[in-house]
């Protein structure tokens, strides 16, 4: 709450921004804006935008003239104290003199000051930093709290009756705290309610054998010095004091919104008549009946033969992409959704999936869903698509509903979307979609506005005939949701009545049966909607204790039955996301995190469960603290977006996992951390790829220390695909590949050489060069650790370096690797490594280095009595001599390479051997030549020396003056890519390119 | 495609099938385009011809060297059967 004098001010919508001011405010300290930025809006697009805004806001809000509470610079924010009153800072000075030397008065007044949580409703569980600061911050002034009750419950020991209003609110606050509910119990017992006393024992019991925690035998011991026996728990039925008030039931009607009732029916008859699409935009603030009158439209096309689809985003399931879709298209009956639709629905309906179902993407589910919507309009007009509560959508379902509206301009289809307005700056997606949509002029507005005083007292007269409405509606100001809350409460008003919506409820629910309260909480910890069955497995109810429990909560209007869309299981639902959040802020920060940590593992247990209940693990296990399952739930989680397209998602459980992974120890927190990264890389390129290989490196490097050589594995995957955008081998082709190594290896060393040895294979054939980078990773990683040095090894990555133009690097890889052959007494490796140092040298123009180094390549290529070796030295040692002795002996090498059938050899020779033609002025022989290497290296499909003999015959062309040649090959160059091939060829091609206007030829 | 010779011998008998070995190495020989299209070993089973099919006999080389399978000569060869 936030005041000025005795006026209390109207906090903004946004929560983001609420949890800004409470952030500056309680830290009380200047922060730098980017720390700002990424605690509140690391998903935004713009979070310096989104901090601008807020910050604007709160500027407006707290500001006043000769006060500045919120300073800002370019680069700090802070909120200055000065001149205004923070209650936890009062209590903190107070406590900080000891307890004991504060009046019992002053103890009392300070109690006041806590008029429900500390930081209500900020829960931002997708934001850990700020939602870790927010418990810890609400565990303090939890602290504080219980701090001042107990001290008065002591205090007051001679006063029970005084002694037990704080007693019974110390057990609301701390409901695990055994001693206080045994002191609660005694205290009521010496008050003479026998009756509530045996409540609270039950109540306490049942708490402890829920949520698993220890007993300290206190509460037992309590009950027994009493001399009582626990009875067997009354039903709510018998507990209920009195039937539940004719005022909990729900208004059958729809009262007043006359004229936005038409416009929506109007909307519905044009789209049929016209045969357009229109978008409804229904907008108001928490309680104004946007979801009542959306049913409403939803049951008037259903009375006009139309087709509904409804669903509805909820706060707690951005996690769950498509949620709100999924729920709505699987309200339809199976007949309505063909075969083929249904396949490229599937990653969304798995149930949809047939055994040829084709590969998806993210275009193939969108056009299944317009095509779905489409063939709907026509058999069954009009469609009407609702989506409540749209300020919590997640980004893929946004995305999804602007293109089923784009596609669906001219076919009897009505959106109707209902937000309120005031959080929707927190959802940059939907509110992109909206302006979009806005700009585009087919959005129709229509925003609720407060009942009349007539509408509200209509209203009131449906659930409570006998009261006078008009202080209802004084009390209300003209909000439905709240008028009827008011009107509820009025047969138990005491002095002091509820000030606020949430209050109104909370009051409602103080005043219901334990067992009832109790289902009610587990509801509101569950989520908006819950099934029976999971509250079955989580209450230590029996079936038909539950099942009344349920009933009271229906007829005191807080829940109603919902059927679930899969039509599996019997649900319940909130009646208002109002009701839930009173009831989730009642129940004390020690308990919801209980609650949550059962549910967590509740939902891990279950087997067979539909994949979609990971994002929901994720959700529960991240509240209750529990960093290992949270993180392995957002791997999964992540996965399941990836599958569905939802890479905004993938990305932000990646995130979110990552914070939860940083707390594990080893090798767990390696491990977590790798499959996170590789999922957020996966849906999003990093923006500083130099950096995030680096990281990489790291957790490779540290995976394969624990010897966790499959995670170790994954890192040098994710760190090649980093250095190669591109791969063309898949995944199966790759695992099948690693077997056959683990197959054909002895030990370990041969293994580690047998990677090296694949790796340097691909390189050279220039295939799936991520793949052989991430063998050559690990197989250099693992033989440091096994203390090998493999010249095979040094080779790949040579290779691999020099096809990425990284040449020195590339130059000290061949010749560490030349001397490591050496060593090892490895005649042909030392061979490769040479002939792979005379090529780097020959692109690099040095031929004086590469003549040397040939000859020396001469004479070990003459020692090998078979195969290409010897005359591919003789050729490369004739080009780097570039002499005419030397190069009349060319012929005589290429006949030996053409008896050896080494085309790829074959082929490099003649290039330069037609380069050299070229210099000399012979384009007859050049082109030749060239021609025959181009015919070698396609065959053998080497990218490189294709485009190497084609950007030869390129300039061939030109030297002959043939044109129509020249246009060819260059237009062959344009289809040759140049993307996969080596950087040297790259550089040529670029040359080449440059001169591509055959009218002026140098 | 060419046919590819491969001329091998053995100092030990050759106890495996050379099927199964060629098997270990399929990726491998995916990897050069090339297909092992048959073995003749000799009776004392020291002595082996594969036939592959190949782009080139570099590959064929560069394959067995890397599968670890000996070789002493390489060839590319024409293929010529009895007329009916």
């Amino acid at each position: 709450m936030v005041a000025r004098g005795s006026e209390r001010l109207e906090l903004p919508p946004s929560k983001k921004t609420r949890a800004l001011l409470a952030y500056l405010s309680v830290t009380n300290r200047s922060h730098r804006r980017d720390r700002l930025c990424s605690l509140l809006w690391d998903v935004a697009d713009d979070p310096r935008g989104a901090l601008r805004w807020s910050l604007s806001k709160l500027r407006t809000l707290v500001n006043e003239s000769g006060a500045e509470h919120i300073v800002s610079t370019r680069d700090s924010v802070r909120f200055d104290q000065n001149g205004s009153y923070i209650d936890i800072f009062a209590i903190k000075r107070k406590l900080a003199q000891g307890v004991e030397s504060v009046s019992t008065d002053e103890l009392e007044d300070l109690v006041k000051e806590f008029r429900g949580e500390f930081l209500e409703g900020l829960e931002l569980s997708d934001f850990h930093d700020f939602q870790a600061w927010c418990v810890a911050e609400r565990e303090e002034a939890r602290s504080f709290h219980t701090k001042l009750l107990s001290t008065l419950v002591d205090r007051f020991q001679s006063q029970p009756e005084k002694a037990l209003l704080y007693a019974r609110t110390l057990v609301q606050v701390d409901p695990l705290n055994e001693r206080a509910r045994a002191t609660l119990v005694h205290l009521l017992v010496r008050t003479g309610h026998r009756r509530e006393a045996e409540q609270q024992y039950q109540a306490g019991s049942r708490l402890l054998a829920e949520l698993g925690s220890e007993s300290t035998g206190e509460l037992r011991e309590a009950w027994r010095e009493l001399g009582e026996r626990p009875r067997k728990t009354a039903s709510p039925e018998e507990q209920t004091e009195s039937p539940p008030p004719r005022a909990g039931t729900q208004p059958k009607r729809l009262v007043g919104r006359r004229v936005e009732r038409a416009r929506l029916l109007a909307a519905l008859d044009d789209a049929v008549a016209k045969r357009r699409e229109s978008v409804l935009w229904v907008t108001g603030e928490p309680g104004l009946g946007k979801t009542r009158i959306l049913t409403e439209l939803a049951h008037a096309a259903s009375d006009r033969g139309g087709t509904v689809l409804d669903g509805c985003a909820y706060e707690a399931e951005t996690g769950r992409p498509y949620g709100p879709w999924v729920d709505a298209l699987r309200r339809l009956p199976a007949v309505a959704v063909g075969k083929t639709i249904g396949s490229d629905l599937a990653p969304l309906l798995p149930e949809l999936a047939h055994d040829e179902t084709p590969e998806n993407s993210r275009d193939r589910l969108f056009g299944a869903v317009v095509e779905l919507v489409a063939s709907r309009a026509h058999s069954a007009p009009p469609v009407l698509l609702v989506l409540d509560d749209i300020h919590w959508l997640d980004e893929a379902s946004a995305s999804l509903l602007h293109y089923v509206v784009r596609m669906n301009r001219h076919r009897p289809v009505v959106v109707a979307l209902a937000a309120r307005d005031g959080e929707l700056p927190d959802n940059e997606p939907v509110q992109s979609v909206v302006r979009s949509l806005r700009h585009e002029r087919i959005l129709e507005e229509i925003s609720l506005e407060p009942l009349s005083q007539d509408e509200t007292a209509e209203l009131v007269r449906e659930v409570a005939p006998n009261v006078d409405p008009k202080p209802i509606f004084e009390e209300s100001a003209g909000n439905p949701l709240f008028a009827l809350e008011v009107a509820r409460s009025l047969p138990h008003r005491q002095d002091d009545p509820p000030q606020t919506l949430t209050e109104l409820v909370r009051d409602r629910f103080d005043r219901l049966p334990p067992e009832a309260g109790d289902v009610l909480r587990w509801g509101a910890v569950l989520g908006h909607t819950f099934s029976v069955r999971r509250l079955n497995e989580l209450t230590s109810m029996d079936l038909d204790g539950l099942v009344s429990a349920l009933e009271v909560l229906e007829r005191h209007a807080l829940i109603r039955a919902e059927q679930s869309s899969n039509e599996t299981e019997d649900g319940y639902t909130f009646t208002h996301e109002v009701v839930r959040r009173a009831v989730y802020a009642e129940i004390s920060e020690p308990r919801r995190r209980l609650m949550h940590l059962r549910i967590a593992q509740a939902l891990v247990a279950l087997e067979g469960a539909d994949e979609s209940v990971v994002a929901e693990i994720a959700h529960h296990a991240a509240i209750a603290g529990e960093a290992a399952v949270a993180a392995r739930a957002c791997v999964s989680a992540g996965r399941r977006c990836l599958r569905l397209f939802a890479n905004t998602e993938a990305e932000s459980l990646a995130r979110r996992g990552m914070r939860y992974a940083e707390k594990l120890r080893d090798p767990d927190r390696t491990k977590l951390l790798l499959e996170l990264t590789q999922i957020s890389f996966a849906a999003n390129r990093p923006p500083n790829p130099e950096e995030a290989a680096k990281t990489i490196e790291e957790l490779a490097e540290r995976a394969l220390d624990h010897g966790c050589l499959e995670h170790a594995r994954l890192g040098f995957t994710i760190l090649s695909y980093l250095r190669w955008e591109r791969g063309d081998w898949s995944d199966a082709r790759r695992q099948t590949l690693r077997a056959e190594l683990v197959s054909r290896s002895g030990d370990e060393k041969e293994h580690v050489v047998a990677m090296a040895e694949a790796a340097r294979c691909l390189a050279i054939i220039e295939r799936d060069l991520p793949q052989a980078e991430a063998l050559a990773l690990e197989a250099g990683a693992r033989s440091a650790r096994l203390g090998i040095e493999s010249a095979t090894i040094v080779d790949a990555q040579g290779m691999l370096r020099l096809h990425r133009g990284e040449l020195d690097e590339a130059s000290r890889l061949f010749q560490h690797a030349r001397t490591l052959s050496r060593r090892d007494g490895d005649r042909l490796g030392e061979f490769q490594a040479l002939e792979h140092l005379i090529t780097l040298e020959l692109d690099r123009k040095r031929y004086d280095n590469a003549c040397a180094l040939s000859t020396e390549l001469v004479k070990i290529g003459e020692k090998f009595r078979e195969g290409s070796e010897a005359p591919f030295a003789h050729a490369l040692s004739a080009y780097a001599r570039g002499d005419d002795e030397a190069l009349g002996n060319l012929d005589e090498a290429f006949d030996e390479l053409r008896a050896a059938d080494a085309k790829h050899r074959l082929a490099y020779a003649l290039t330069r051997a037609a380069h050299v033609d070229l210099l000399h002025g012979d384009a007859v022989r050049a082109r030749t030549r060239a021609t025959e290497a181009h015919r070698a290296a396609s065959s053998l499909g080497r990218p490189s020396e294709i485009a190497m003999a084609r950007i030869t015959l390129t300039r061939v062309a030109q030297q002959l003056k043939d044109k129509e040649g020249f246009k060819r090959h260059i237009d062959e160059l344009r289809v040759d890519a140049l993307d996969g091939v080596s950087a040297y060829v790259r550089e040529a091609g670029a040359i080449s390119s440059r001169k591509r206007r055959f009218a002026r030829p140098r | 495609m060419e046919y590819v010779i491969v001329e091998r011998s053995f100092d030990e008998p050759l106890l495996v099938d050379p099927i199964d070995l060629a098997k270990k190495g399929a990726s491998c020989m995916e990897m050069h385009n090339m297909r092992y299209l048959r073995a003749y070993l000799s009776s004392d089973k020291k002595r082996m011809i594969c036939v592959f099919e190949a782009p080139d006999a570099e590959s064929v080389r560069i394959a067995n060297r890397q599968l670890n399978m000996p070789f002493e000569r390489v060839w590319t060869a024409t293929l010529h059967e009895p007329r009916e």
